[in-house]
């Protein structure tokens, strides 16, 4: 007869760490393991939703409302903002500090770009035309001058864009016009190498161009957004349009996703964001909804997988590339109507520019600890991100991750849109049965 | 089905008040099964479905829309994944069944590893003379036993105890009772408790008030002797090593386990018979004299449910499905009641276990949840049930000898153990006594019920062969090969070759927490808590879909409905066409639910006339049927071995345990 009873090493155990990491899977030994992942997943939900800070900075100091947004290329916390009075502001968020200010138009400043090596910052008004100006290094060591000027003739500017691709010391930009034309300019040049126009359109037709965007990875493509309802594609190399479509309302701005780079946002003023395939601009690929005002900006993060949008409801919110409801929405008690959000370019940080003159700097994920983690931190993290996702579709977890606080304005308005919405579903119901 | 209300066709109540027999559970199950069973409607559903839909509670922890489902590796096969148009929910899917399918193999591929063959207890015979262990003595095996495993041999004589403290408590209770008691009839009868981490062991005299907390490894006494002068009718541990509850004489209390300490007394538990505690949920139950089950939450020392039995007086220890957290309560006429704070009005289910005089002695259910054992006072029977399918049970066995059982304890490998009252008997029978052919796993399971004498793994004397000895409770100790028994005489552990789990789990408790693991598990038991709303027969209702249970359980039997009369009507049509050509043709024809016993010319007449009418839906049937036999037929001739053996629903051989459901949902799939 073979005997053997249970036995272990118990110097071993005792005296080493052994017995802290000795895993046994069976699932006899772990009973109850749906029920106690629910209730970790339901923790970790509202441990997120305890920890929520999104706000980080608030950078104060325009007479007037922040109209345009530009980040530096290279520099993380180096932000120039363009007000309404034509004031430019460029900070470094990182100390929390005004780097310089300038008066660089006498009107409101349309457009505010950077070049892609990070050297100049382009800012654009209505009739002053184009101004380049350098990043400042240090504090106070910038001009007070421009660089260059570009005059708009013939026709004032109402959006500018600089190519993502330049040479050493050169770039190209562009800017649109109130009269619906699209000039290419380069640095070397005092006119515009090109104007482009939508041929198919009549002149009367054409109207001021909202915002103009270089495509991020063919720079002889550029999509524009107009007032005329209609997002329009241009190719430098035929001279002219190559496709247009017409969307409800307005629209106010125009991204590219950096990542899947045939797709297009729109924010128009019927509250929505829309997201077009570039070969087939007629489609609508996704809606982005939730906002009760007007959406003023659209921007992608650097990954492509998120865009935010600030609006005329005087809130920001983020959505995941596809999905039709935002996943998080921020406002302050004093933040006014959003003109300008951008993604930092780490995608952990975002900025909007609002009516109140302030520029704002969040979170993308409002939880999430900013220092860096420890490997086991790091961890427990992605394991509770896992659980909530896991979870994310029943009972409280899905309550606590979806459910947001919203002002009472913003709250009762989108009752009421739902309920406008419901009613005009339902007649149109009824309609096509009775018909 | 509570004993107070009656059931739609009123039989539950006539049935357990004339005490039906034995055989009468076997002979018609599916009747048993409607009026005993609570969930009525279909044994377990063929398709891969939760065994008890419609008997999880209505709550919040349910999915309100079809999301990311978390049953997806489950519930959706290839072919159906195929089916779905929507390009996001289909993507969204095949990535969570292929997730849970990657789980699966890795689990699989690393079940070696965390099962440890090599330091695993075991008794095995090395020729055909040696077939039988059950004579090994504890001096056999603790010959072949390791310096660590000794340590789990050893007795506590407790008779000689404090001969004056005992004869306060027997006067004490003379005088409290109305019989009168020989002091011979209050010979201190041990209940036994291991903690969850098997390292705290705790004993209560029965009539005598004593109780100890004992670090058995280390043979330390962890408080002093408790000398309580009362009756301690049951002692448990509770969620740590620090805590316990006793059932005393009028009410619960909770001591501290590191000084003695009385914390609390629970007065609402009056009259306690017996105790049980839920560590994932922090529950703490007893049932009273009265049979009224209490629940109450020690985090917060509120009362989270209070079910009434209606059944009086228990006459067996309070028992706990480790599984599922459900409560089993055995009475004195014959029924177990399961029990579940999210449902206190009604029992989710009762089984009449054992009808003959004296009713159910002891009730135990197994840590995989696969079964439940119980033991009558006088047929001197353990029947082991499916915990899937309460209507019949899976295995009788008669016990050979003197003396009804007492108590029933099964450990984390699936042994079972039944104390004896009479001699100190104890019997450990593996695989919960249930031999292999009737293994609810087992690919050719017999379908009816056997009756059969079990050869037993061990059996002991405990109590020095003294004849007066009873045993009072037995407890298998965790993640070791020891089983603790406590007697009237006082207490014996014994060493059960491949009893206990050889591999522990670090996150669960375990014997060897450091003082900083203790206590951080402390706090995350808190932080985890489940709320009694979890507890249900099937404990992963979490994240289904939610449907409405009525219409669930119209759906169940219209479909099993049409099955019947879809393969009635099949057989006549295929058989002569071809020759056993589908599995499930060869059973006797299903009886339609509504025939009863004795001739019915009328019936019949009408059944023939019925034969002749041409019916669109038959006539569909029978295609479905042909062009199902022409598939299988095709898949035959093609010769793919192992597709053929998952398609016929059986998992091909060597194949590991964590692999197997993949297996019987494609079968389920294909059907």
């Amino acid at each position: 007869m073979r005997i053997h009873v249970l036995s272990r090493s118990e110097k071993e155990l005792r005296q080493t760490t052994v017995a802290a990491s000795t895993r046994n899977y069976h699932p006899d030994l772990h009973p109850f393991e749906r029920a106690r992942e629910y209730q970790r997943a339901l923790n970790a939900a509202k441990l997120e939703r305890a920890l929520a800070q999104p706000l980080v900075t608030t950078a104060e100091g325009h007479c007037d409302g922040v109209y345009r947004l530009a980040t530096h290329p290279r520099r993380l916390a180096d932000v120039a903002s363009g007000a309404g009075d034509g004031e430019l502001r460029v900070w470094r968020l990182s100390r929390g500090c005004l780097w310089r200010n300038t008066q660089a138009h006498g009107g409101m400043i349309v457009g505010l770009s950077s070049s892609a090596d990070g050297r100049l910052l382009f800012s654009c008004s209505g009739d002053s035309g184009v101004c380049a100006w350098e990043w400042p290094e240090s504090f106070g060591d910038a001009p007070q001058q421009p660089s260059s000027v570009f005059r708009a003739r013939g026709s004032a500017f109402s959006a500018l864009d600089v190519a993502l691709e330049n040479s050493a010391s050169t770039a190209t930009f562009a800017t649109g016009t109130e009269a619906g034309q699209l000039w290419l300019w380069h640095t070397d040049r005092s006119e515009p190498m090109l104007r482009l126009q939508d041929a198919a359109a009549a002149t009367e037709e054409l109207a001021l161009i909202t915002s103009v965007r270089f495509h991020p990875s063919d720079a002889s493509l550029l999509s524009s957004s107009g007032a005329d309802r209609r997002v329009r594609l241009f190719d430098v190399r035929q001279r002219g349009s190559v496709g247009n479509t017409r969307l409800p309302m307005r629209a106010n701005e125009v991204a590219w996703n950096p990542m899947d780079t045939y797709l297009l946002s729109v924010a128009t003023d019927d509250h929505n964001v829309y997201t077009h395939d570039m070969r087939r601009l007629d489609r609508v690929r996704s809606t982005q909804v939730g906002h009760v005002g007007a959406v003023l900006s659209v921007h992608y993060s650097p990954t492509g997988r998120e865009l935010c949008t600030g609006s005329y409801d005087s809130l920001v919110r983020i959505y995941p590339t596809h999905a039709r409801q935002a996943r998080d929405v921020y406002y302050t008690r004093r933040m006014q109507r959003v003109f300008a959000v951008r993604f930092s370019s780490d995608a952990h940080y975002l900025l909007s520019g609002s009516d109140d003159g302030n520029v704002r700097v969040w979170k993308t994920h409002a939880s999430e600890p900013l220092r860096p983690l420890l490997p086991r931190e790091r961890r427990a993290l992605d394991h509770a991100n896992a659980l909530k996702r896991k979870f994310s579709q029943v009972g409280e977890v899905r309550r606590l991750l979806r459910q947001r606080h919203l002002p009472r304005r913003v709250h009762h308005a989108l009752r009421q849109k739902h309920q406008e919405l419901a009613s005009r579903q339902r007649k149109a119901e009824r309609r096509e049965r009775h018909s | 089905m509570s004993a107070g209300g009656s059931d739609a066709d009123g039989r539950v109540t006539s049935r357990v008040g004339r005490g039906g027999t034995d055989d009468d559970l076997s002979r018609d199950s599916s009747q048993v099964w409607k009026a005993y069973a609570r969930p009525a409607g279909q044994p377990v559903p063929p398709d891969g479905e939760s065994p008890h839909p419609e008997l999880c509670p209505e709550s919040s922890f349910r999915m309100s829309a079809v999301g990311a489902s978390i049953d997806v590796a489950r519930a959706v096969s290839d072919e159906a994944l195929g089916r779905i148009r929507h390009g996001t929910l289909r993507r969204t899917l095949k990535q969570a069944a292929d997730a849970a399918r990657e789980a699966a193999q890795r689990t699989a591929a690393t079940e070696l590893l965390h099962f440890d063959a090599d330091r695993a207890g075991l008794v095995q015979p090395e020729s055909e003379l040696e077939k039988r262990t059950a004579h090994l003595t504890q001096r056999d095996i603790v010959q072949c036993a390791s310096g660590y495993a000794r340590r789990g041999r050893f007795i506590l004589d407790l008779e000689s105890y404090d001969a004056a403290r005992a004869s306060n408590a027997a006067r004490k209770l003379a005088q409290s009772s109305s019989s009168v008691r020989s002091l011979q009839q209050l010979a201190p009868s041990y209940r036994a408790r291991y903690s969850a981490s098997s390292r705290v062991l705790l004993l209560g005299g029965r009539h005598n008030g004593h109780v100890v907390v004992l670090d058995w490894r280390a043979k330390r006494l962890m408080a002093p002797e408790l000398h309580l002068g009362e009756t301690v009718r049951d002692v448990t541990m509770l969620h740590s090593d620090g805590l316990f509850a006793t059932a005393q004489h009028r009410y619960v209390y909770i001591y501290d386990a590191a000084t003695g300490a009385q914390i609390h007394c629970l007065r609402e538990h009056a009259y306690p018979q017996s105790l049980a505690f839920l560590r994932h949920h922090l529950l703490l139950l007893s049932i009273n004299e009265a049979g009224v089950l209490r629940y109450t939450d020690v985090s917060r020392g509120t009362q989270a449910a209070e079910c009434s039995t209606h059944l009086g007086r228990p006459t067996a220890y309070l028992a706990v499905s480790p599984y599922n957290g459900v409560a089993l309560t055995g009475h004195r006429n014959g029924v177990v009641q399961l029990w579940s704070p999210a449902a206190p009005a009604e029992p989710l289910a009762q089984i009449l276990a054992h009808p003959s005089a004296g009713g159910v002695a002891a009730v135990a259910a197994d840590a995989s949840g696969r079964w439940v054992v119980t033991a009558g006072v006088s047929d001197g029977r353990v029947k082991v049930w499916d915990a899937r399918r309460l209507f019949a049970p899976l295995h009788t066995h008669r016990p050979v000898g003197g003396g009804s059982i007492t108590s029933l304890d099964t450990s984390q490998t699936g042994m079972l153990a039944a104390g004896f009252s009479a001699a100190g008997r104890v019997t450990v029978w593996r695989q919960a006594g249930v031999p292999d052919e009737h293994h609810p796993d087992a690919p050719h399971r017999r379908s009816e019920p056997s009756s059969s004498i079990i050869e037993p793994v061990w059996q002991t004397r405990v109590g020095h062969g003294r004849s007066g000895v009873a045993v009072c409770s037995v407890a298998f100790c965790p993640y070791e090969d020891v089983l603790g028994i406590g007697h009237s005489g006082g207490f014996e552990s014994c060493l059960v070759p491949g009893a206990g789990a050889s591999q522990f789990d670090a996150r669960e408790p375990n014997p060897f927490m450091g003082k900083r693991q203790r206590r951080e598990a402390e706090v995350r038991a808190l932080l985890e808590k489940l709320p009694p709303e979890s507890i249900a027969l099937d404990p992963n209702f979490i994240g289904t879909v939610e449907r409405d249970p009525r219409q669930r359980q119209r759906e169940a039997r219209r479909r099993s409905h049409v099955r019947a009369q879809g393969e009635e009507d099949c057989r006549g049509a295929v058989e002569e066409e071809t020759t056993g050509g589908g599995d499930d043709q060869d059973g006797a024809a299903p009886r339609s639910r509504r025939q009863t016993r004795g001739r019915n010319p009328i019936g019949n007449r009408l059944r023939r006339r019925q034969k002749n009418v041409i019916d669109d839906k038959l006539i569909a049937l029978r295609r479905r049927r042909e062009r199902q036999l022409t598939q299988r037929e095709h898949a035959r001739h093609r010769g793919a071995g192992a597709a053929d053996d998952a398609s016929d629903g059986d998992v091909p051989e060597g194949m590991p345990r964590a692999l197997a459901a993949f297996y019987r949902h494609r079968s389920s799939a294909d059907r």
